[in-house]
């Protein structure tokens, strides 16, 4: 008899052991899920929230002596955008613009982000030649805000 | 057997229990952020959408000084208020800062607000010629126009 009750005892601890191994799995993964669900959140909120509208004149775009060109860019969202090259990818004529190449600066002053209503002016170095001398056509994306800018040179 | 059977079921469950616990806050958070922030996209679409302005004349004056003085005439055409300090200038594509402009809306120059069917000229002077302007609002509405 007592054979018995040891091998029940056994089984019963066996079973509870499996059992909590399963909920301790099962919460933790429900726990990282949880963690990247409310991530992905807050990264889709803030890319609906970023707005951008090209405030340059596409009739009389600014260019200088070397063709730099000089695009100002206004803050339209809600989600204010870091004054930084890192914030703003470009691919003007098919080629990527790397952040070496072109500064971006508060048009109003020297604030280092740009909240809504205000201007950043973005000026591409054209060292490498990225402007054409005919049309060019500048994608602007900002936190998955795309936006269109095409000049004539 | 039956007392193993129903102790793992029961942890079993409190897991399941707790797992949707933390589960559902995520969810819910989540999902009314993602919410509020489509929201205010769509109240922001409809500010743009319900936004006009009216480039009504633009004269270029000697100021006093010998420089060109630009006196743009505009009016607020469409249903939303619009913000002065917030409206900008561009003079031969140039971006014109906003400190360098005096404006004035009916007759007031220190207001900031541009209620609807009013008009607000704007002021720059500059010692270099003036060819095209283009003014741009703060829901990204624009108006251009060659002198």
């Amino acid at each position: 008899m007592a054979s018995v009750s040891v091998s029940h005892l056994i089984i019963f601890i066996a079973s509870l052991v499996v059992a909590a191994g399963v909920a301790g799995t099962l919460t933790t993964g429900v726990e990282r899920v949880s963690n990247a669900v409310e991530d992905g959140s807050l990264d889709v909120s803030q890319q609906v929230r970023t707005d951008i509208d090209i405030v340059s004149d596409p009739e009389s775009p600014t260019l200088d002596s070397n063709d730099n060109v000089t695009v100002y860019v206004r803050n339209t969202g809600s989600q204010g955008i870091f004054i930084q090259p890192e914030s703003i990818d470009m691919v003007l004529n098919g080629d990527f613009v790397p952040n070496s190449e072109f500064t971006v600066t508060d048009a109003n002053g020297d604030r280092t982000t740009a909240r809504t209503g205000d201007v950043m002016a973005i000026e591409i170095n054209n060292d490498n030649g990225y402007v054409n001398s005919g049309d060019n056509r500048l994608y602007i994306t900002v936190n998955s805000d795309e936006e269109v800018y095409e000049f004539r040179n | 057997m039956g007392f193993s059977v129903s102790a793992s079921t029961a942890v079993i469950f409190a897991g399941l229990f707790l797992a949707l616990g933390m589960f559902y806050p995520a969810m819910a958070n989540s999902y009314e952020r993602v919410q509020a922030a489509d929201a205010n996209q769509a109240d922001r679409a409809l500010e743009q959408a319900n936004t006009d302005i009216r480039l009504d004349d633009t004269t270029i004056n000697n100021a006093p000084s010998g420089d060109n003085q630009v006196d743009i005439t505009l009016t607020n055409n469409g249903s939303t208020s619009l913000t002065v300090s917030e409206t900008d200038l561009l003079v031969n594509g140039t971006y014109i800062q906003r400190s360098e402009l005096d404006t004035e809306v009916d007759g007031d120059s220190t207001t900031s607000l541009w209620l609807p069917g009013e008009t607000l000229i704007i002021t720059y002077e500059t010692s270099g010629t003036v060819d095209r302007v283009r003014v741009v609002t703060e829901h990204g509405v624009a108006v251009s126009e060659d002198i």
